[in-house]
C-alpha cells in the first residue's frame, strides 16, 4: 500500500512538472523560401554591321560595343565561335585563322585591362569569359579582317555564337 | 532678349520633329532573351536498362514568339565536371522535342528521355553531356545554353534490372514452390520406402 502511494505521487508529481512545459509557447514560424537553378544570358545588340571593308583591311566595332549579361542564378563560362559569311555571290567568305582569298578572320576584345581584341574566333568555341557572376556583365567588340583579296563584293553575314553553361 | 512669335512656332515645330524621330527610331536589338531551368541535371544510380525521364523548362523572355532548337552535344574535354568522362553515344538521350516554339513569356516543358542499353560494361559510369538550347530565332548573336547532363550508373544489377513481367515472376515462384514440394514428396516417399523394407530385412 505504501509503495503504491509513493508510486502515485511520484506519477502526479511528473505530470505536474510537465504541464508548465507543455503549456509554454515554444515554437517559432521560420519562413524558408528557396529557387531554381536557371540558366540564361542577353547580347546587346544583337547585330552589327561592318559596312564596307577593303581588302586585307581591318574593321573594328570598338571594345565596348557588345553587353554580355548574365541573367542566371548561377555564375557561368562563356565561349564564342564564328560561321562562314555567305551572300548572294558564289563565294563565300570562309572563317580562317589568317585572312587569305576569300578567307576572313575573327578576333574579340574584352573591356578590360589591355582592351585588346586577343581572342580568336573560330569554328571551334573558345572561351570568351570564365565564371562570369549571375546577375553580372561584360562588354566585348569584335575586329573584322577582311580577305586579302575578294572575288565578289556581294553582301555576306554570318553568325557569331555565344554560348553559356554553368561553371 | 525677346523673341519673335515666328521664332517659338519654328523652335516648337523642330522639338516635335525631334520627339517623333527619337520615338520612331528603331531601339536596340537583344540577341533574344530566353532561359532554361535547371542550369545542370544530375541523373544518379542509373540502373543500365532502365528509361527514366526529366523535364527541362525552356522559358521565352521576349514579347514575341521565340523557336528554340534542342539537342544533345558532347561535354567539351576541357569543361567536364571532375571524375565525368564523355558520353559513349548521344543517341541514348532524346527528347519529346528537338525543336519548340514559346510563346512571349511562357515557358514550355521539353522531356529529357534517358535510356542506357542494358550491359555490363555500362554499370557504374560517370558520364557527362550537354543538352543545347539554341534560339533559333536571335539575330547575328545565336545564344546558346548548354545544359550539363550528369549520368551515374548503378553498379550493381537491381530487382528491376531483371526486366521480368508479372507473369514471369509468377511463373518462377510456382515453379520453385511446386520444384520444392516435388523433391519434399520424393523424399519422404524414399524414406517411407525404406521403412517398409527395413523390417523385412530384420525378419530374413
Amino acid at each position: 500500500m505504501k509503495n503504491a502511494l509513493i508510486a502515485l505521487n511520484l506519477a502526479l508529481a511528473l505530470v505536474l512538472c510537465g504541464i508548465p512545459v507543455a503549456l509554454a509557447d515554444n515554437s517559432a514560424t521560420v519562413g524558408i523560401s528557396a529557387r531554381g537553378e536557371e540558366i540564361s544570358i542577353t547580347v546587346e545588340p544583337s547585330t552589327w554591321d561592318f559596312l564596307v571593308v577593303s581588302a586585307g583591311g581591318l574593321s573594328a566595332t570598338g571594345i565596348s560595343s557588345f553587353r554580355l549579361t548574365n541573367n542566371s542564378s548561377i555564375p557561368i563560362d562563356v565561349t564564342i565561335a564564328g560561321t562562314d559569311l555567305r551572300g548572294t555571290g558564289e563565294n563565300d567568305w570562309v572563317l580562317a585563322d589568317e585572312p587569305e582569298e576569300d578567307a576572313y578572320a575573327l578576333d574579340a576584345g574584352l573591356s578590360d585591362a589591355d582592351n585588346l581584341y586577343d581572342i580568336p574566333v573560330t569554328k571551334i568555341p573558345s572561351i570568351l569569359v570564365e565564371d562570369l557572376g549571375a546577375t553580372s556583365n561584360q562588354d566585348f567588340g569584335l575586329v573584322l579582317s577582311a580577305p586579302t583579296s575578294i572575288s565578289d563584293a556581294d553582301v555576306k553575314s554570318g553568325d557569331v555564337i555565344i554560348s553559356a553553361v554553368k561553371t | 532678349m525677346c523673341y519673335p512669335k515666328r521664332f517659338w512656332i519654328q523652335l516648337s515645330v523642330w522639338l516635335i520633329i525631334c520627339l517623333l524621330m527619337s520615338a520612331c527610331y528603331p531601339m536596340v536589338a537583344i540577341a533574344g532573351s530566353f532561359s532554361a531551368s535547371p542550369a545542370e541535371f544530375k541523373v544518379s544510380d542509373l540502373s543500365v536498362g532502365q528509361k527514366v525521364e526529366r523535364f527541362l523548362y525552356v522559358k521565352n523572355k521576349e514579347d514575341y514568339p521565340q523557336a528554340f532548337i534542342i539537342s544533345i552535344q558532347d561535354a567539351p574535354d576541357d569543361n567536364r565536371r571532375d571524375g565525368y568522362e564523355e558520353l559513349p553515344d548521344n543517341d541514348w538521350i532524346e527528347f519529346d522535342h528537338e525543336s519548340v516554339i514559346v510563346d512571349a513569356h511562357s515557358s514550355v516543358p521539353v522531356t529529357v528521355y534517358v535510356d542506357i542499353p542494358k550491359s555490363e560494361s555500362w554499370m557504374g559510369q560517370k558520364w557527362e553531356a550537354w543538352i543545347q538550347i539554341l534560339c533559333a530565332t536571335s539575330g547575328m548573336f545565336k545564344t546558346v545554353l548548354n545544359v550539363r547532363l550528369l549520368i551515374d550508373t548503378d553498379s550493381e544489377l537491381t530487382a528491376a534490372d531483371t526486366n521480368l513481367s508479372t507473369g514471369e515472376r509468377v511463373a518462377l515462384i510456382v515453379g520453385g514452390v511446386g520444384g520444392v514440394a516435388i523433391l519434399s514428396a520424393v523424399g519422404v516417399w524414399y524414406i517411407k520406402k525404406r521403412r517398409r523394407e527395413q523390417p523385412a530385412q530384420q525378419c530374413n
